[in-house]
């Protein structure tokens, strides 16, 4: 490490340090602080871990992927570096590093695990080489960055070109398989077995007017592991010819998708572990946070799924078909987006055998949504600490979702912090 | 269903290319609100090298990225013609953002480069650096209309171009002049998105009345429950204030 790097380090930790004692979550500024003073930082000291860097990047399902792969690791003895606070950015990725280093010695760490959005993957790549690239879907989202979805397949194409010892490819997502493709690139692919491919659409699939199937071009690869069946927990993993069977914690079909992909990437980082083993240890791993964790509040189970795009939420109501009480909160905060007009992309009938309520700054906009569905809002309740009170208090046996966005999660979490467990 | 009539064909102009600011949100409403009343209506599509649907009963269209304008302009400029004779007998038709640029003459960038339009409206567009972005509120009179606007191109009104409504809070046309969309017969043009319709029910019930009007209905339209639509209203227009 450089003199710079150090220097670049010590004043993060000093910021971090002199946010902490004003009582501010130091969040990415120390990052921000490091990387402009040293803007090397980064590379200099990932370089220094034995088992390098993991980069998993994709439209949803980072944060699952990215926890399963460092549980897993964890379990097997490595010690993992990861920004497993949903610090999705360069910077976020640099305030880990400056909060878990210490001045002048490497990193007390095996690997890193990163979850990196599309744009900042590309840029991180240019200054660290990843041994391995999770590429896990292209979809819409945040289309106010990315320009559209064509350039974000470009954007996870650079980045798999970085890679120094391949990607581990989702087979079902047509625009990555022929990036793969087109630039040659090394990779080993994850896939969901052809006939449950209707329960996983693809964006083009999804594109909420059109009811035409894209037809999925022809390829001659081979998955490495699929996800063969699921019926509620119980998920089948096959590894060519061997089926593993195991009952999941994780929630959702899509998380058995990112188990898949998962598995894909610790069959290489892990080669003396068996798939058996391998799949029995991803059984345990629990929900991310906010990705249907199922938290406690006053002794109340509720289920927690963060919906921030049109894709995400569908996704999210796609993996759940059983009648729940759903409440949604919907913010319009800037890190929400102040325009809510992406509801009108997602159709919200799979909740017709729910009970649904609505809450947070946009509760009636949701209300409103949910009528042409021609489903009824039961009540609405804009204050979000008197929606989730109303919801605990219902004495329905009927398992208590909530799908909130991002500063509605935020909020939920730090009104009912103390009497908030994970279960 | 009022069955003894054939169903009303709400047309929705290039899906997949103009489509990203929720838009798909205002076919549905006129849907639901024909539905509801007992009209049997559905959504078809148009799209780019297809003809165009016989006897659409509303036309909506909405908003999409430079590419996507890019990708629609020559097919819009081939039922062009089409497109004048039905505003001219009257059809009621919602085009927000990018298709209202192609509604009037044309959309011109700042390197000189153009995508011409069918002139219904006596506008033109000019992209501009600065992005009008937020929510908006107009008088017009289908009352106060509410939404979210986020465009770049800036729009002039020529001549004796009437605009949709004055604005209140936002921007509108373009950021001087205080004025948003355009009126042509019963073709509105407009930046407003958000979903447009769902939020503003009187605005969607004077398309369909207009709807229902061509087809020499002129029966009252029964009242629907709005209320969560106006209490919606309400809360923006607080937080707005």
């Amino acid at each position: 490490m450089n003199a710079r790097s150090t220097l670049g380090l010590g004043i993060g930790k000093l910021v971090r340090g002199s946010l902490r004692l004003v009582g501010k979550n130091a969040g990415a500024l120390p990052g921000l602080i490091s990387e402009k003073i040293a803007p090397n930082v980064l590379a200099d000291t990932l370089s220094s871990l034995p088992d390098g860097v993991i980069v998993v990047t994709g439209t949803n399902g980072k944060t699952t992927t990215t926890k399963i792969i460092t549980d897993l690791l964890t379990t097997n003895g490595k010690r993992v570096l990861t920004n497993r606070m949903g610090s999705n950015f360069t910077r976020g990725v640099v305030s880990v590093i400056v909060s878990e280093s210490e001045l002048g010695k490497p990193l007390p760490h095996d690997i890193a695990v990163l979850e990196l959005d599309e744009a900042y993957a590309k840029r991180f790549v240019q200054v660290c080489k990843p041994r391995y690239v999770v590429a896990l879907n292209v979809m819409r989202d945040q289309l106010d960055r990315f320009g559209e979805i064509d350039t974000t397949a470009r954007l996870i194409a650079s980045t798999m070109q970085a890679a120094t010892d391949g990607s581990i490819v989702n087979l079902d997502d047509p625009r990555l398989v022929r990036a793969v493709e087109d630039m040659n690139l090394e990779a080993t692919f994850f896939a969901v077995d052809p006939k449950l491919s209707k329960h996983f659409p693809t964006d083009d699939d999804l594109l909420a007017v059109e009811v035409a199937e894209t037809p999925k071009p022809a390829h001659n690869h081979k998955p490495a592991v699929s996800l063969k069946n699921f019926k509620g927990q119980s998920v089948t993993y096959g590894f060519g010819r061997k089926q593993v069977s195991v009952d999941m914690r994780l929630t959702g079909q899509y998380n058995f998708q990112n188990g898949a992909a998962a598995l894909t990437l610790l069959q290489k980082l892990l080669p003396d572990i068996t798939p058996e083993t391998l799949t029995q240890q991803m059984s345990h791993v629990l929900p991310a946070f906010g990705r249907g964790e199922v938290i406690e509040i006053g002794g109340e189970r509720v289920e927690l799924i963060l919906i921030k795009n049109p894709s995400g939420f569908r996704l999210a109501l796609a993996s759940f078909h059983d009648p729940a009480l759903a409440l949604i909160a919907i913010n319009d905060n800037d890190p929400d987006g102040r325009d809510v007009s992406w509801l009108w992309d997602v159709d919200f009938s799979s909740l017709r055998k729910s009970t649904i309520a609505t809450t947070g700054l946009r509760a009636y906009d949701m209300a409103l949504r949910l009528q042409y569905d021609d489903l009824n809002a039961s009540w609405v309740e804009s204050d979000l600490a008197a929606a989730v009170s109303k919801l605990l208090s219902d004495k329905s046996k009927l398992p208590k979702r909530i799908f909130c966005n991002y500063t509605s999660m935020l909020a939920i979490r730090s009104q009912f912090g103390k009497e908030l467990h994970e279960v | 269903m009022k069955s003894n009539q054939p169903p009303f064909k709400i047309l929705f102009l290039y899906p997949n290319e103009m489509n990203i600011y929720g838009d798909t949100g205002n076919a549905i409403v006129l849907q639901k609100r024909l539905a509801w009343r007992g009209f049997d209506a559905e959504i078809i599509f148009h799209h780019p090298g297809k003809p165009l649907a016989e006897k659409p009963d509303i036309i909506v269209g909405g908003g999409g990225q430079d590419s996507g304008q890019r990708k629609v302009f020559e097919d819009l400029l081939a039922i062009g013609d089409k497109l004048h004779d039905l505003a001219d007998e009257n059809v009621p038709m919602l085009l927000v953002c990018g298709l209202y640029q192609l509604f009037g003459h044309g959309f011109y960038t700042h390197d000189g480069d153009s995508m011409k339009g069918i002139s219904i409206f006596n506008a033109e567009t000019r992209a501009t650096s600065q992005r009008l972005i937020g929510n908006i509120t107009l008088d017009t009179k289908f009352g106060t209309l509410i939404g979210y606007e986020n465009h770049s191109g800036q729009t002039k009104l020529l001549g004796d171009q009437q605009a949709l409504g004055t604005v209140v809070k936002g921007f509108g046309n373009n950021a001087e002049e205080g004025h948003e969309g355009a009126v042509y017969r019963h073709v509105y043009g407009t930046y407003l998105h958000g979903s447009l319709l769902p939020k503003n029910p009187l605005f969607a019930d004077a398309l369909i009345a207009q709807a229902l009007k061509n087809r020499g209905d002129l029966t009252p339209l029964t009242p629907l429950d709005d209320h969560f639509a106006s209490q919606a209203r309400d809360k923006l227009l607080t937080r707005l204030r």
